[in-house]
């Protein structure tokens, strides 16, 4: 049976009363069964709690001390001075990335012109095509022009030797 | 230097005052999530995810608290937080199972010899048997207090439960262990 005062004798055994409340539970616990004996459980667990005890390997102190300082929040200087090995690296890697890119400039150009040089040459051959087939429709045109010119000319010529035969009848 | 300065010189750029703090604590914080949990490898991983919080924020605790309540309510909520992800359930009991040696006889276990130590053997075990028993809020009580060294008041306030609720679990967990361990076997 558990004692009005068990949380009073709990305090009491953590060392969290002083002065008058102290003096009054230690009197309390000698006069009472129920708290003495929950006094001497609680020292037994307590004492058995410290013995039990697991002291963790030095390889998680180690670890966690690792982990604990990569997640600490860094300024941007402090960042480059820490991960010096890893600012050459990107100031290597960057200084690559931009070589190839001026390399691959060059090689545009060079493909660029030649690309160019290929649609200059098609632009060139329809515009010849153009050329060729206006000058084919113009020399057609022309022609057909000329023999209708001639069929005109001819007609006018017998209407005129029509008209003359007639007056001469 | 106190846990306060360390921790302002660690805010202040030095490492090694963050390996004084994780020394001062290893053990109690180990032992704590240890017994929380039941695993102790469950143990490692949150004691590891606890400094890396603490770091992240190292004046987050401000002068309100005692560095220990900080670390340990962090602590707390990661223990917390496992229980909530399911993980628990791949827990080893603390007092194992046939085919596993349970971390409870890891941490009763000694060489036989006389009967006195066999007596006091048994007595432990006994006593690893009670702890078992205590319910999840009982154990949160009573371990926080062996482990951190709060008061109930400070620990009241880390759970968000009245000063008289916190000693009203810790009385009932005296009960569970008095009940178990029987006034006759301590007083032998």
């Amino acid at each position: 049976m558990t004692c009005e005062e068990s949380e009073k004798t709990i305090l009491y055994f953590y060392g969290e009363l002083d002065g008058a409340a102290k003096d009054l539970a230690r009197s309390h616990i000698s006069a009472c069964s129920s708290c003495s004996a929950q006094l001497a459980v609680l020292a037994e667990a307590c004492r058995y709690l410290k013995e039990a005890r697991m002291e963790p390997g030095l390889s998680l102190t180690e670890k966690t001390l690792e982990l604990a300082l990569n997640a600490r929040p860094r300024g941007f200087f402090e960042v480059l001075a820490f991960d010096w090995r890893q600012t050459i690296e990107a100031v290597a890697f960057t200084v690559i990335v931009a070589a190839g890119f001026a390399s691959m400039e060059n090689k545009n150009a060079v493909w660029k012109s030649d690309i160019e040089n290929r649609l200059d040459a098609m632009e060139y051959g329809i515009y010849q095509l153009q050329s060729d087939n206006t000058s084919m429709w113009q020399a057609d045109f022309n022609h057909r022009y000329s023999d209708l010119e001639s069929g005109i000319t001819n007609e006018a010529n017998w209407q005129a030797n029509l008209t003359n035969s007639g007056e001469e009848v | 230097m106190t846990d306060a300065e360390l921790m302002d010189a660690f805010a202040d750029g030095e490492s090694d005052a963050l390996g004084e703090i994780i020394s001062r604590y290893k053990t109690p914080l180990f032992n704590y999530l240890l017994r929380i949990t039941g695993n102790a490898d469950v143990a490692e991983d949150l004691f590891q995810d606890v400094f890396v919080k603490i770091v992240r924020s190292p004046k987050a605790y401000g002068e309100r608290f005692k560095f220990s309540a900080w670390l340990f309510t962090v602590a707390h909520h990661a223990a917390m937080d496992y229980f909530r992800r399911g993980s628990a359930q791949k827990t080893v009991a603390l007092d194992g199972d046939a085919e596993n040696q349970g971390l409870a006889e890891r941490l009763v276990s000694g060489e036989p010899g006389p009967d006195q130590a066999v007596q006091n053997l048994e007595l432990k075990r006994r006593i690893e048997k009670a702890l078992a028993l205590l319910s999840g809020e009982q154990r949160e009580v009573f371990y926080l207090r062996h482990y951190s060294g709060l008061s109930f008041k400070e620990i009241a306030v880390l759970l968000k439960i009245p000063l008289g609720t916190a000693l009203a679990r810790m009385s009932r967990a005296a009960a569970v262990l008095r009940r178990e361990l029987g006034d006759k076997e301590l007083s032998a």
